[in-house]
């Protein structure tokens, strides 16, 4: 297995010279693979870092186990992806549409408030207080025009200024804080905001760029497909997960395992690996896009029936196939839009069912992941009918999303074996990198880690 | 306590209509599940955060017969999940409300499920909201709402609860 995996390196590094990627250096079978030694904390943490890091596509050192099982690495991870330059979904601005309304949620592990004030401003906060710690808001959603610590009353404003302390000047002959304490050196961290097209994100990093910057202009306008018109919340659904995060994240850049693993996709036309295709991803490696497009005319169930592909089962019939209505709401009615925004925001469209998926990493092996549904202001009564039914297929129950989370625990089972191990062969579609319309490939994931790995430090 | 309570018979019927109704789902009786309910039933699942603010989007939503088969034929033939079991358990069952040919039901549940390769664990709680109508069959449910309070699914939801 290893002479394959390193006889496609040769080849992955051959193909690379001819590319934009040219720097990278040539791997031969000859280059010794070293393994350096960081040391964070307590933690040794073992990795395959070698020279060959440079190269962003270098999947095979890249994707060692450690990066799902190591704590030291999690907490990495917090301080310089989720706490650092990077953009995180916090609501739907329809979540918030009062003055006053708020919604308690995360950036990575670091809870946080966003709020509407009552000058109808987007603010959010981290969701401890500057006292002891302890969390401010305890509700998960609300309307409030004071925040109060329950612990000792310490009461901010909308905004997270600190505005009353209890007994600050003392009572009686009992002295209060001291003369120089200062309200507002005692706010609650502010949380920068921005907002697009009815979605409103939030950075923890002191200096990350703008939100549209770091989307770039390969996928704004993905973006602004779905958000071209007020949207409404319609609601959310949760689960648990006992794996890493990044699997996920993996999960949902593959286009490779859709059909395969998802045998509903396929047998119901929802997903088919002939469909027309895109597979994009923006140069940083971060962000990407899978959309898939019924053809016209297609013949894709007799070619899954030649080819003996298990998950196409012509028995499997439904009975009540109203579930799979389309009501065309788009100049490309394309049947799946999975837009993977890093690293923690999935922005869905399959058929007429429209989502926000926020990913939040617990632990270096569990995650939340959140369905945030929606539809758009003006749908009428059958097209908001029609986005409850088709919620059948997507969420915790979803007929092509439940086997997701299934798969991430059994790669976090299987990897947890073995955390200095071999990990992976990530070499699907390996030959035709920058062919963005095959859906046979995980060139979005072999990029993935190659942002990953920058914004890591391990460049 | 000479005399009986009148809705004791009734009381009776909808306890042997939930026990149908569990051993159902607990003895992997999907198929035999959706004659619990009339042909055009419904039964929706939503949880208590979204139905608190009247957030109406479904986990399942399932409203005849036909999509209560194919949710079954789907987990039989279609989806990929750790093989499992549930035991339901159903307590304060009450009648909230008599109508002409109708009923409302509320009682509250909880599901614990054992994966096929592990502990048992309480897997959900919540309430059942129900409308029941007499058929020749017996009493059947028009509507179940299930409200689940466990804010979070464990992993996924393959079998309704």
């Amino acid at each position: 297995m290893k002479n394959i995996r390193l006889a496609t390196c040769s080849l992955f590094a051959f193909l690379m010279l001819h590319t934009s990627y040219a720097q990278a250096p040539v791997i031969t079978a000859a280059t010794p693979v070293a393994t350096t030694v960081e040391r964070w904390g307590k933690f040794e943490v073992q990795l395959s870092i070698t020279a060959n890091w440079t190269n962003p596509y270098d999947y095979d050192e890249i994707r060692v186990n450690a990066v799902f099982t190591d704590p030291a690495i999690f907490e990495r991870e917090q301080a310089r992806i989720f706490r650092g330059p990077t953009w995180h979904f916090l609501a739907l601005d329809d979540e918030i549409s009062k003055p006053g309304d708020f919604k308690s949620t995360f950036i990575g592990t670091t809870p946080v408030v966003v709020t509407r004030t009552k000058d109808d401003q987007l603010k959010a906060w981290v969701n401890r207080c500057a006292h002891r710690g302890a969390l401010v808001c305890r509700q998960p959603r609300g309307n409030a025009r004071v925040h109060t610590c329950v612990y000792h009353q310490w009461a901010y404003d909308q905004e997270g200024r600190l505005r009353g302390v209890p007994f600050r000047g003392g009572l009686n002959a009992q002295t209060g804080m001291p003369e120089d304490f200062s309200l507002e050196a005692n706010s609650l961290t502010p949380v920068r905001v921005a907002a697009r097209g009815g979605l409103v994100f939030g950075t923890l990093g002191a200096g990350t760029e703008s939100l549209e910057d770091y989307l770039g202009p390969l996928m704004l306008p993905w973006i602004d497909r779905i958000f071209h018109q007020p949207v409404e919340y319609l609601g959310c659904t949760r689960q648990y997960a006992k794996s890493n995060w990044k699997l996920y994240y993996e999960n949902v850049k593959d286009p490779y395992h859709a059909s395969l693993l998802h045998l509903f996709h396929t047998t119901f036309n929802i997903y088919r690996s002939n469909m027309q295709g895109r597979t994009i991803v923006d140069p940083r490696g971060l962000h990407s896009i899978i959309t898939t497009t019924p053809r016209e005319n297609d013949n894709t169930a007799a070619a899954y029936k030649a080819a003996g592909i298990q998950t196409y089962q012509e028995k499997v019939k439904l009975n009540d196939a109203s579930m799979l209505r389309v009501r065309p709401e788009f100049a490309e009615q394309t049947s799946n839009n999975i837009h993977t925004l890093f690293p923690s925001t999935v922005i869905q469209q399959i058929h007429n069912t429209l989502a926000v998926r926020q990913v939040l990493p617990k632990a270096v092996d569990e995650f939340e992941l959140v369905f945030h549904f929606f539809g758009y202001r003006d749908d009428d009564p059958d097209l908001r009918a029609l986005r409850y039914r088709q919620a059948n297929l997507a969420g915790p129950a979803g007929y092509i999303s439940m086997e997701d989370t299934e798969a991430t625990e059994l790669v976090q089972r299987g990897v947890s074996a073995s955390p200095h191990g071999d990990a992976s062969y990530l070499g699907m579609g390996d030959e035709a990198r920058d062919r963005q319309t095959s859906l046979i490939t995980e060139h979005m994931i072999r990029s993935f880690w190659g942002g990953y790995r920058g914004l890591m430090g391990w460049a | 306590m000479s005399t009986l309570p009148d809705d004791l018979l009734l009381y009776f019927r909808i306890d042997r209509l939930f026990a149908d109704y569990c051993a159902c789902l607990d003895e992997d009786r999907l198929e035999d599940w959706p004659n619990l309910f009339v042909a055009n039933g419904l039964y929706r699942m939503v949880s208590r955060e979204n139905h608190a603010h009247g957030y109406q989007i479904p986990l399942l939503l399932l409203d005849s017969h036909g999509m209560m088969l194919d949710r079954v034929h789907s987990l039989r033939h279609a989806n990929i999940y750790q093989a499992h079991r549930y035991r339901h358990a159903i307590s304060g069952v009450r009648i909230t409300a008599k109508g002409d040919d109708a009923i409302e039901v509320a009682s509250s549940y909880i599901v614990v499920q054992t994966l096929n390769d592990s502990f048992t664990e309480v897997y959900q709680a919540g309430s059942y909201y129900d409308t029941l109508v007499d058929t020749p069959e017996g009493l059947r449910f028009r509507q179940r709402l299930v409200i689940y309070d466990t804010a979070r699914v464990k992993t996924l939801l393959a079998t309704p609860v």
